[in-house]
């Protein structure tokens, strides 16, 4: 038994301590529906006081059975339910699903098509970081500021989705082979704009929160994970690198067009919520360096989709895991085909599905309300951790 | 001080009670609308956005909206609350705070009584609200209400500590002043306290009692930083989680009332209250003029820290009021004590006031600084470049420590 | 330690042998009691298939010898391949070595047993509870075996393929609103031409509970129609998929101007007409018909016909499922 002082402080020699009275430990719950949740997450807390002395999470409120779906449409037929797993980086998952449909059919896509996922879903990658700002921020305590302002500069890139695609949200604009259609004429120099007002509005959150010394306390040393546990949790993405890891898929396991850009890997020491916050602020600055040359290099004509397309996708037997970095952390499709024009199995490792996973260790003994600012800082999206 | 001034007319003492009791009520609905106006539209400003603008000329009756919208709404009791805690429990919250008006001077003549211990009055009776609270939390029969209710129970006995001894200091100054040009007995009267700042203002004199006061304040009314009792993103609005229609709607005029009353208190203490400067006499109706000014401007400070601050945690809090402000409270009432018995002048009082208030900011920049540490930004950056296996492993990247 | 191969893992052909030197021989040098059936997977992997009950001292060795260092799980599911069995799938990484593997076991379908890996991966705990519940795996020595995603009562296993999905799941997939749009259900089309005035020929829609009982069963059995025609669009629809035969000419593609671009050509107009014409290939049977399914009675009316009813649309969607499955492997 550990004992703690009112500060926190494990003391190194247990202290018997005389109680007059006897309390009861109280079991909160958390969940599903709550602010703090992020969605439809619950946690049940056995909280002595103000300090958690327990936590069981329960997932599965979400769960609608997208890959039995998957199952039972066509390969271009599941496309859709990509965009409803993680629905604040939805180019990104729908890119890891397209391209694991393109290696098990042996499809060659076209250069430009490639960049214009890449830059899609970089630029979606700092729209789901800025996201987490604002809900972090929240989490943390202030009183909508940091979401407002935000989600100020996440409305100008989902502008640019919108002129793009269409969509502001569930896209479902790439394809097998390549992408629906054409990005509009001004597509580069709208995303030039879009980008400098990102770094703009990415120094505007630096400004408004790191060094805020109240954000500071409240997320220096909270919810500490350390390298190994983190690894042995299966945790991926900023959280691992917050941790000390410096492990990325676009660099351990290179996939797309990625060794063309020189960009830099942010890593933390701590493994606290903090790091993790720095971590993802970092990240989002060196997106806007991989997609200030992915704008310059980008053939600025050529085809988008493959000259010849089977009309009816059936690849051969055989199975492949393509994974990818998600602003989350690894997203993995796991895909069997049996021959037919139907996927045998997929599976969607989610990268939240194992973040959340960690949780447990480490909001024991904290208070309340660091378990809210741990859970925060998981980024969950609860979409993808149910599927 | 309604009709007796500007009409000359003479009526019974309990008609005259009456009708300033009613004047206070009615003055504090329309400035509980008039805040939350004007705190919707502030917070809109410093978040990028432009809060009300559908509801009459830019917005101005959104208040009365959602008023409207609030005495209409059914009023819902949980099956197993304790019904009578739950159901008094907002005037519980809401009584203390409008009789506390009873002692605080708008103008020179206008208030309701003015009382000679009128600071223990208003003290005494504004600690009953949190029995309201507390009676919510424990009526609501829910357990984010309790948690709620319970962290504000114990923020409102830390932060009145501080702030009581803080005012204690204020009166010894104001018995030390009082003795030579009036009479010290008053001293516990705030309209005798005003009178005294004619021409110095006590924040000269007292700038440590000042900040305090401004951070218990804060607490009190449960604004960010120290807003935990209510914090939506833990306990979910704390003690008034399962209050729906007007009995809400009751603790949210009390929330805005105790803030033009804090802010009423704050400004009386130290800011000279209807005091126009370097002693002038302005008249009744530039005074009240000057009251309302002040007033503003320091519910423009609050309502901006909301939009600013993030939430401490409530340990954090309680160790900042125990650790760092009681004490500090304690040793400007000693040497307040010290330096008036002996009769230094008032500005040594000052001096040691404002030596006091560099050291606890510097003691908070300290702790804040130890608590981050060397080198807040802990990330470094690694070039994007596949590492080379060398066959010896990094203990981080194989996960060992 | 046995090594014996589960005779369900015979029956992959044996192809795609990882080259020399791949993390394929450093498995079996690690290892050397335990066969690894080793094979490339489209994503340039390596896949060992090893024997069920050998899978927790492969991962732990994998895991603790230096020269694999698989420390981090990425991945933990199983695939249903009905007869065969199923099969459990471990994707493990190497953050260190940089290097992938996914280690694969056979299991029987019924009564699946294999031993938990919750002692060396943490991750393991939630994977496999999510593995249990969704494919009836019972994993050895797992600490807290409750369902994750599902309902914590519910005794199902819906990543079987056993599973049925439901009618309109399964109709999904054959995209009955194009089917509707290009083949409309008979209409009084003449007789609204005859009415030129917009409210003449679109009268407004009743709601339900205003309508008189005549009204309404006028209109079920309209929707019961309409119903009926999608389902057979769709059986029709099913039946050429299930034949495999590439899409004829639709009325889509013989209407339309050829597309323009490569994306245009893959917007599949596969009609039902096409079915009868094309009919299946010759090597495969004919998908069997779609059973009639049972209209399900109002619960009020008839609570014991109505549960009857729901078991019997089961059982043919079941049986409708497993058939389709076996023609699509060509049993």
């Amino acid at each position: 038994m550990v004992q703690r002082t009112f500060e926190g402080e494990v003391l190194t020699e247990p202290v018997v301590v005389e109680r007059e009275f006897e309390t009861v430990d109280m079991n909160i719950n958390i969940g599903p529906q709550h602010p703090a949740t992020h969605g439809v997450f619950r946690m049940v807390l056995t909280v002595d006081g103000e300090i958690v002395k327990d936590a069981i999470p329960y997932i599965g409120y979400m769960h609608r059975g997208g890959e039995k779906l998957s199952e039972s449409l066509d390969y271009r037929g599941a496309l859709g339910y990509q965009d409803r797993t993680d629905y604040l980086a939805a180019f990104n998952s729908e890119w890891v699903y397209v391209n694991a449909v393109e290696r098990l059919a042996g499809i060659e896509i076209p250069e430009r098509a490639e960049y214009v996922r890449l830059i899609l879903a970089e630029f979606n990658r700092i729209l789901s970081h800025f996201m987490f700002m604002g809900a972090f921020g929240t989490d943390v305590g202030y009183f909508g500021t940091a979401f407002t302002w935000t989600f100020k500069e996440r409305e100008r890139i989902q502008d640019l989705f919108e002129a793009v695609c269409g969509d502001r949200i569930m896209y479902n604009y790439f394809r097998v082979g390549g992408l629906a259609w054409e990005p509009h004429e001004t597509f580069i120099e709208d995303s030039q704009w879009v980008l400098d007002q990102a770094e703009i509005g990415i120094s505007d959150v630096d400004e408004l929160m790191t060094d805020n010394e109240v954000f500071v306390a409240r997320c220096r040393d909270i919810g500490v994970l350390s390298a190994a546990d983190a690894i042995s949790y299966g945790v991926t993405g900023p959280m691992l690198r917050a941790a000390g890891v410096p492990f990325d898929l676009r660099v351990d396991e290179p996939y797309s067009i990625y060794d063309r850009f020189h960009w830099e890997i942010p890593v933390g020491e701590r493994g606290d919520v903090y790091d993790r916050y720095l971590v993802r602020l970092e990240e989002m600055r060196q997106s806007v360096t991989i997609l200030r040359q992915a704008l310059e290099q980008m053939p600025t004509s050529g085809p988008i989709m493959p000259e010849r397309m089977p009309a009816r996708l059936r690849p051969e037997p055989g199975e492949i895991y393509m994974r990818q970095e998600n602003p989350r952390g690894e997203y993995g499709i796991y895909m069997v085909s049996d021959g037919t024009d139907q996927p045998w199995r997929v599976k969607m490792r989610s990268p939240c599905f194992h973040n959340l996973s960690s949780l447990r260790p480490q909001v024991l003994n904290s208070y309340l309300a660091d378990a809210v600012v741990a859970l925060g800082s998981i980024d969950i999206v609860l979409c993808e951790v149910d599927r | 001080m309604v009709l007796s001034e500007f009409a000359g007319v003479s009526m019974p003492a309990w008609i005259d009670a009456l009708l300033r009791v009613v004047f206070i009520v009615g003055l504090m609905t329309i400035n509980a609308f008039a805040l939350i106006y004007l705190e919707r539209k502030i917070l809109a400003r410093l978040q990028a956005r432009v809060g009300p603008t559908r509801t009459g000329p830019i917005g101005t009756l959104q208040s009365i909206a959602d008023a409207l919208k609030l005495v209409t709404k059914e009023d819902v009791r949980p099956i197993t609350a304790d019904r009578w805690a739950f159901e008094l429990a907002p005037y519980m919250a809401f009584v203390p705070v409008f009789l506390v008006f009873v002692p605080i001077p708008f103008t020179e003549t206008w208030f309701i009584r003015d009382l000679n211990l009128g600071l223990l009055y208003v003290f005494g009776v504004l600690g009953l609200n949190i029995v309201g609270v507390v009676m919510a939390a424990w009526g609501s029969d829910n357990k984010y209400a309790l948690l709620g209710g319970v962290r504000a129970a114990a923020q409102a006995i830390s932060y009145e500590i501080p702030m009581l001894l803080i005012v204690v200091a204020v009166v010894m100054v104001a018995a030390g002043r009082l003795a030579t040009d009036g009479d010290a007995s008053m001293a516990g009267s705030i309209n005798a306290i005003v009178g005294d700042q004619t021409t110095t203002p006590y924040i000269l004199l007292q700038p440590l009692g000042f900040v305090i006061f401004l951070i218990g304040m804060l607490a009190e009314l449960h604004r960010p930083p120290f807003d935990m009792p209510i914090a939506e993103s833990e306990v979910v609005g704390g003690y008034f989680v399962e209050y729906s229609g007007m009995r809400w709607g009751m603790f949210f005029l009390a929330e805005y009332t105790a803030l033009f009353l804090l802010v009423m208190l704050a400004s009386s203490l130290f800011l000279g209250g209807w005091n126009w400067p370097f002693g002038a006499d302005v008249g009744l109706a530039l005074q009240i003029v000057l009251t309302l000014v002040k007033t503003s401007v320091m519910i423009v400070l609050v309502i901006g820290s909301r939009a600013l601050f993030p939430r401490l945690r409530i340990d954090q809090l309680m160790s900042f009021s125990w650790k760092v402000l009681l004490p500090f409270a304690i040793v400007q009432v000693l040497a307040n004590g010290i330096i008036l018995a002996y009769g230094g002048p008032d500005w040594v009082v000052g001096l040691v006031s404002f030596a006091l208030l560099a050291a606890l900011f510097g003691l908070v920049y300290y702790l804040m600084r130890q608590r981050r540490g060397e080198g807040a930004r802990t990330v470094q950056t690694m070039p994007a470049t596949p590492r080379v296996i060398t066959g010896e492993v990094s203990p981080l990247e194989a996960g060992g420590d | 330690m046995t090594t014996r191969r589960t005779p369900a893992a015979t029956e992959e052909p044996p192809s795609n042998e990882p080259p020399a030197g791949s993390i394929a021989d450093t498995y079996r040098l690690v290892l050397p009691l335990v066969e690894f059936d080793a094979a490339m997977t489209k994503g340039g992997d390596v896949a060992l298939t090893i024997a069920a009950d050998a899978i927790h001292e492969v991962l732990e060795r994998g895991r603790d010898d230096a020269r694999l260092h698989m420390n981090l799980l990425r991945n933990l599911t199983a695939v249903d391949w009905e007869q065969r069995g199923l099969e459990m799938v471990y994707h493990l990484y190497s953050i260190p070595l940089r290097q992938a593997v996914t280690i694969k076991a056979w299991l029987p379908s019924q009564g699946a047993l294999i031993e938990s890996v919750t002692d060396l991966y943490l991750t393991a705990d939630w994977a496999e509870r999510e593995c249990r519940e969704m494919f009836g795996i019972e994993f050895i020595g797992h600490p807290d075996p409750r369902n994750l995603l599902l309902d914590e009562d519910l005794d199902i296993h819906p990543l079987r393929k056993s599973h049925p999905l439901a009618p309109i799941e399964i109709e999904q997939g054959v995209d009955v609103e194009y089917f509707t749009k290009q083949f409309p259900p008979p209409e009084p089309a003449v007789e609204q031409e005859a009415a030129p005035t917009a409210a003449a020929a679109a009268p407004e829609r009743k709601r339900v509970e205003d309508m008189t009982p005549e009204e309404r069963e006028a209109r079920k059995a309209e929707q019961a129609e309409r119903v009926a025609r999608a389902r057979e669009l769709a059986a029709a629809r099913r039946q050429e998929r299930l034949a495999g035969a590439p899409p004829a000419g639709g009325p889509r593609a013989a209407g339309s101007a050829p597309p323009p671009t490569p994306a245009a050509t893959t917007a599949t107009a596969a009609p039902a007409s096409a079915a009868p014409s094309s009919g299946p290939s010759a090597d495969r049977p004919p998908a069997p018909p779609p059973p009639e399914l049972p209209s399900i009675p109002d619960a009020e009316e008839d609570p014991e016909g109505r549960a009857a009813a729901q078991a019997e649309r089961v059982r043919l969607g079941r049986e409708l499922a497993a058939a389709r499955r076996a023609q699509l492997r060509g049993d």
